[in-house]
Formats: structure tokens, C-alpha cells, sequence
């Protein structure tokens, strides 16, 4: 009976094996684009990706089924963002408001003035790292939730899930965290 | 529904996250309101362009690392818990000897004993008792007549009544005929 039972026991954690490296086939681009928008960077989203689907190895068998797999990955990633953070207490984010202090007084960051069109920066990669940089001056819940909503495509339910908090909070983040964005987008939206 | 109300719910409205009601509301004063449909205007622009983002591609083989990565996190919890029980195994050495030797010489007492924790033996009369120890005063089985357990010395009792004595060793108490402290 017990050789049995352990018998039994082996198959499922193969099949559950399986199945997870399965998931890990298919996920792992589309959790690396968010990572590298949370990130900032390629080799911290590496990481976080790795981090983000071992944890979610570990505790696979809390995951329920009738949440979407990649919106729980979401929610991983997010917590796992945080304790990033946390780790690294001399890699801080400044804001572009923020001004610069100097013995001689203060300056103000500017985003560099490009003289070409939208179009032509989007074609050369340039208009892609520019709104990195100025994703990366949101703070982390405003980040989260205009990477979710606006690049992956989620809705509020689906961002509220993944992020856990009301649909009203996804909402408040959002308008307030693309009006920011707008604010510091504003030269090259206004060519566009 | 006034210019502010309407700036508050433009990014819900992009998103087609309102109630419907409140979406044809908006797209009245949109449609009247300059200012609120420049507003609306830049957020549909903010809202495109990160949608409009390239996907990043992931480096080559970062899904057999990520699988391998759990291969050794799984590997190590299981030698974690080998390592737990190990280390639970190694906190108690002391206190299981202990444990172990108390065991042992309760065992041991209890074999000698009969295996009766208390052993119930009736009182014998005074009369009785005075009248074999009258007969026989101080008498002592020899140690060669019976068994030999470390310092006691145990010899066959003939009867319940006559297995007890008056010793004067024991200080003049009553002990089991065949039983002698030791010297």
C-alpha cells in the first residue's frame, strides 16, 4: 500500500514536472517583456523571470486553476519586484521632477531633446528606450498597472487580479499614472 | 457631467472600462468640449504608444536556465529536508541516551519484580511473623540456595506465610523471606 501510495505520489509530481516545464515553454517571452519593463534593464529581468517561475514552482500547488496562469505569474513578479528593490538599497529610482543638487545650486533633468520625428525613433529603437527611461521614474504599482493595462492588453478585473487590489485602485493608478507619463511625453506626442 | 468629473473617468473611458451610461456622457461632452477632447486625445496617444511597444526578446536558452534553475531549487529542498530531519536526529542525542538508559533500568526493575509495578502481598498477622521469627531469630538464607540478582539474593518461599521474616538488617521491618540487604 505505502509503495503504492508512493508510487502514486511520483507519478503526480512528474506529471506536475511536466506540465510546469510546459508552461515554462510557453510563458517564459511573455513574462520576460513584462519583467524587462519592470526591470528596466535585460539582466534583472533575466533574473526576475527566473525568480518568478521557481517560485511559482514551489508553490504550484496553491495555484488555482481558474485564475489565468500568466495573471498569477503577474502577481509573483510583482511581490518579487518589491523584495528586488528592497535588496539593493543603493540602486534607487530617481524621479525626472526630482532636481539635482549641487555645490553650486540646483539643475533639472531634462529627457534629451530628439530632432527627429516618432516615427524615425521608432524605427532606430531610440522612442522604445526613451519611454523605458520614463516608466522607470513611476513608482512601482503606477509601472505595474500601465505595463499590465497597456502593453499586455489586461483588463481592469484582470489587472486587479494579478496585482491584488479593487478594480477602483487599477483605475486611480492608471489615470494617474498616464497622465505622468503624458506629462513627460508631451514633445513627442505632440509630433505624433 | 462638468470638464472635471469628465478628465477623471478619460482613461476609463479609453479603455471602455465604464458603464454604459456613463460612456455615451462622455462622448457627448467630448464632442463639445475642446479642451476635454484634447485630454482625451493625449491619453489615447500615451495609451497607444505603450501598447504600440515592440516586444522584448527574451536571450537565447533563458527557458532551459529557468528550467534548470528549478531543478536545483528542487534538488536543494529536498536536501533541505533530508539536512531538517539529520539535524533534528542530532539535537536529541543526549536527551534519547537518557531517555533510553531510564527505560532500561525501569525495564529491568520491572522484570525483577515480576512485572508488577506495585505487587500486591498480603500483610502477614503479627502472630505469625513472631512466631517464625521466634523459631528461626535472624535467620538468613544462604546466598548459594537461591538466585543471584547483583545485591539481592532471592530463595524459593515455601508459602506466602512463611516468605516473611523479621530481619534485623533492615532495621527491624518486615521484608520478603529470601531477600537480605546486601553487606
Amino acid at each position: 500500500m505505502a509503495d503504492y501510495t508512493d508510487t502514486a505520489t511520483a507519478v503526480c509530481e512528474n506529471e506536475d514536472r511536466k506540465m510546469f516545464d510546459d508552461l515554462v515553454s510557453r510563458y517564459h517571452r511573455q513574462i520576460y517583456n513584462v519583467a524587462y519593463r519592470m526591470a528596466g534593464n535585460a539582466a534583472d529581468a533575466e533574473d526576475l523571470t527566473q525568480e518568478t517561475f521557481v517560485k511559482a514552482f514551489r508553490f504550484f500547488h496553491r495555484y488555482k486553476r481558474d485564475m489565468p496562469f500568466d495573471n498569477w505569474l503577474y502577481r509573483i513578479m510583482s511581490n518579487l519586484h518589491v523584495d528586488m528593490i528592497r535588496r539593493r538599497p543603493k540602486a534607487h529610482i530617481r524621479s525626472l521632477d526630482e532636481p539635482l543638487q549641487f555645490q553650486e545650486g540646483e539643475a533639472q533633468m531634462e529627457i534629451r531633446d530628439e530632432s527627429e520625428g516618432p516615427e524615425d525613433l521608432a524605427l532606430s529603437g531610440e522612442l522604445d528606450s526613451e519611454m523605458q527611461k520614463v516608466l522607470n521614474t513611476l513608482s512601482k504599482d503606477f509601472r505595474m498597472t500601465v505595463i499590465l493595462s497597456d502593453i499586455e492588453g489586461l483588463s481592469y478585473e484582470e489587472v486587479s487580479e494579478a496585482m491584488g487590489c479593487s478594480i477602483g485602485t487599477v483605475r486611480s493608478r492608471l489615470h494617474r499614472g498616464r497622465r505622468l507619463l503624458r506629462e513627460k511625453l508631451k514633445p513627442y506626442l505632440e509630433r505624433s | 457631467m462638468n470638464c472635471s468629473k469628465v478628465q477623471s473617468l478619460i482613461s476609463a473611458y479609453v479603455d471602455c472600462e465604464l458603464p454604459g451610461v456613463e460612456m455615451l456622457a462622455l462622448r457627448d461632452h467630448l464632442r463639445d468640449c475642446p479642451d476635454c477632447s484634447a485630454e482625451h486625445d493625449y491619453t489615447l496617444k500615451v495609451k497607444r504608444a505603450f501598447g504600440g511597444l515592440r516586444p522584448t526578446v527574451p536571450p537565447p536558452g533563458l527557458a532551459d536556465r529557468i528550467i534548470s534553475r528549478i531543478d536545483q531549487a528542487s534538488h536543494a529542498s529536498q536536501e533541505n529536508g533530508l539536512a531538517n530531519w539529520r539535524k533534528r536526529l542530532t539535537v536529541f542525542p543526549g536527551q534519547l541516551r537518557f531517555v533510553a538508559a531510564t527505560m532500561g533500568v525501569f525495564a529491568m526493575l520491572l522484570t525483577l519484580r515480576g512485572g508488577q509495578l506495585y505487587p500486591t502481598i498480603p500483610f502477614p498477622q503479627n502472630e505469625q511473623v513472631a512466631s517464625i521469627s521466634d523459631a528461626d531469630p535472624g535467620r538468613m538464607f544462604p546466598a548459594t540456595s537461591g538466585v543471584k540478582y547483583g545485591h539481592l539474593v532471592m530463595a524459593p518461599s515455601p508459602s506466602p506465610i512463611e516468605s516473611w521474616s523479621v530481619s534485623s538488617r533492615s532495621g527491624g521491618g518486615m521484608m520478603p523471606a529470601g531477600y537480605s540487604m546486601p553487606r
